[in-house]
């Protein structure tokens, strides 16, 4: 079992740190304060033993590169139309100015150690690329010209990319602009 | 050493009562797919290699534009003082100088200049034009520096319609047709030689100009039909990128007739060099007038490349590479993870992304800007996540490049 406890407030950012206030004003939120207790740790199913995945972070949308995870800011997706992200920016949202009502709506990358975490609380199913129709996030599914890290893992699959043939690091730099 | 290998080699008798704690083989790790090699003392040696332990290297900033004071020695004031070389008139003497009426410090005047409704009569403008001259660099660029002479017989080139000007800006097509030319006539027995030579557009790597019309020997108040056709005319050629071509006419006067050789029509055998032309019949030969325009590029430019089994060439000014921080695979920082990508992808796919979306809008060059940035921006607004949302307003604003298309020549 893996314990969520103390990693969630690491995440908490994502997971939308809401204070006994949020209690008052909505139901919905769900914050590090109101986590109940049936999800402070990964779930299985009783019937088959499979594993079950974290219900908060899928109404962020499981949207991901391959191993990076970026997240709607917002508490979930029902709760888009209404005007309110992390409780202390609620009351007062209409009252910020143009930046924040730009910068507050940006769906942000995570660290190395929340994408972990979130790694964690999905399932197989929800960490396999999927490739859909007009998809928007498409274009987001490979990463360009990412030098630092390694580009395949142990078994010689791709990491961040779709499977193709594999050209050494210094042919594919001859011939194509990234890797 | 595994439980069933201890198993196999132990037997039962003499096994202890627990199975002792047997250590694994260690879950290979980095070791197993780079090799033992990538943390050998000549880690070094190939750096690029994929398997390699990586060394960050120094990032190239480009070069900025620096003014070294070490070379400027001389202070502005010092080098206004210093003697410039005078320029040497290689031309005709001038018969009467014409001088041009002051303009009165009329209020009226300057709002019609301000309003731009004051219409100047070119006829009377004259000898204002030498300073226009030098200005554009001609005399520099038709034969050598400090050299210039004054316009001394009446020289009109037009295109139907479009006058050549001083300067004046045309469009390649106006000079699809060969142009009709009106020269003064002296009244001496003479002839005259028109060399029109485009200055910018010579895109070989041989010096000179491109010569596109030479009529040489024309006698005195003949018109040009009766002069010898050396080179026939060619439409100016101004490509795209390049801004605009000056256009000369050069009037050269002289009392012997010359020996020019034949050019062809082909664009390689038109490359001439007029300061070379005129050094060669220097003795016999004298400038005495001289008109440009400014042409511009045109799609008939593209046409008449075509015809002549030439590829229209596309010059492009070439931008410097933006300046980002390096990539990190997870930054530590939370970023719009739309933008922080978009940083990183290849120019080449977002230009296809864009002509996509405009082949999806049907024709290539009238796609009109919607009147809104978003007709259904309430449902959108619901529907779309953040991000996409604000790409879709982004991309429907008139001068995004979605309705601006560069493409379209």
């Amino acid at each position: 079992m893996f314990s969520l406890g103390k990693s969630a407030v690491a995440c908490s950012s994502l997971l939308q740190a809401s204070t006994a206030v949020a209690a008052a004003t909505t139901t919905a939120t769900r914050g590090v304060a109101r986590i109940p207790h049936w999800e402070y740790h990964i779930r299985f199913s009783p019937k088959d033993g499979r594993k079950r995945p974290a219900q908060d972070v899928l109404d962020r949308g499981p949207i991901q590169a391959p191993q990076q995870w970026h997240v709607d800011p917002r508490a979930s997706r029902k709760e888009q139309g209404k005007h309110f992200i992390i409780i202390s920016k609620i009351v007062i949202r209409y009252a910020k100015d143009d930046s924040f009502q730009k910068t507050s709506l940006y769906y942000e990358t995570c660290t190395k150690e929340q994408c972990w975490m979130l790694d964690k609380m999905m399932t197989k199913y929800w960490l396999r690329p999927k490739y859909y129709e007009n998809d928007p996030y498409a274009p987001y599914h490979t990463r360009h010209g990412l030098k630092g890290a390694p580009r395949v893992d142990d078994r010689g699959t791709l990491l961040r990319e779709r499977p193709k043939i594999l050209l050494e690091d210094t042919v594919a730099d001859m011939h194509f602009r990234d890797r | 050493m595994s439980a069933a290998q201890y198993a196999r080699l132990v037997s039962r008798k003499y096994r202890g009562p627990k199975l002792p704690k047997i250590n694994r083989p260690r879950r290979p790790r980095l070791l197993a797919w780079a090799g033992p090699a990538a943390f050998y003392p000549n880690r070094f040696y190939e750096q690029d290699k994929w398997y390699k332990a990586r060394i960050d290297k120094p990032d190239l900033i480009p070069q900025l534009h620096i003014i070294d004071p070490t070379l400027y020695g001389e202070s502005l004031a010092e080098y206004l003082q210093k003697e410039k070389v005078e320029p040497t008139n290689i031309g005709f003497a001038k018969k009467d100088e014409k001088r041009i009426p002051k303009i009165s410090s009329d209020t009226q005047l300057e709002k019609l200049s301000r309003t731009k409704k004051l219409r100047i009569d070119m006829s009377r403008v004259g000898e204002a034009d030498q300073r226009v001259i030098a200005h554009f660099g001609v005399f520099e660029h038709l034969f050598n520096d400090n050299v210039y002479f004054d316009r001394t017989q009446n020289f009109e080139v037009s295109f139907g319609d479009h006058g050549v000007h001083t300067g004046n800006i045309l469009w390649a097509e106006d000079t699809k047709k060969s142009p009709q030319v009106s020269i003064e006539s002296v009244g001496a027995d003479g002839f005259n030689t028109i060399v029109a030579v485009n200055l910018d557009g010579n895109a070989s790597e041989q010096s000179g100009e491109i010569l596109h019309w030479l009529v040489a020997n024309i006698p005195d108040g003949k018109s040009v039909s009766e002069g010898e056709e050396k080179a026939k005319w060619i439409q100016a050629l101004p490509f795209l990128g390049t801004g605009f071509h000056r256009l000369t006419f050069l009037l050269l006067r002289h009392s012997e007739k010359i020996d020019v050789t034949d050019f062809n029509s082909d664009l390689g055998s038109r490359v001439f060099s007029t300061a070379q032309f005129y050094k060669k019949h220097e003795e016999k030969v004298t400038p005495s007038a001289l008109n440009f325009a400014n042409v511009a590029y045109d799609v008939s430019v593209k046409e008449a490349l075509h015809a002549e089994n030439l590829q229209s060439p596309l010059y492009e000014y070439e931008w410097n590479e933006r300046m980002k921080r390096d990539q990190k695979e997870f930054p530590l920082k939370p970023m719009p993870f739309d933008l922080y990508f978009d940083q990183f992808r290849d120019p080449k796919d977002v230009q296809a992304d864009l002509l996509r979306e405009r082949f999806k809008k049907v024709s290539i060059d009238d796609v009109t800007p919607p009147k809104f940035l978003d007709d259904n921006y309430v449902e959108n607004k619901k529907k779309l996540d953040a991000w996409n949302h604000a790409k879709l307003l982004e991309k429907n604003k008139p001068d995004s490049p979605v309705y601006n298309n560069s493409l379209k020549y």
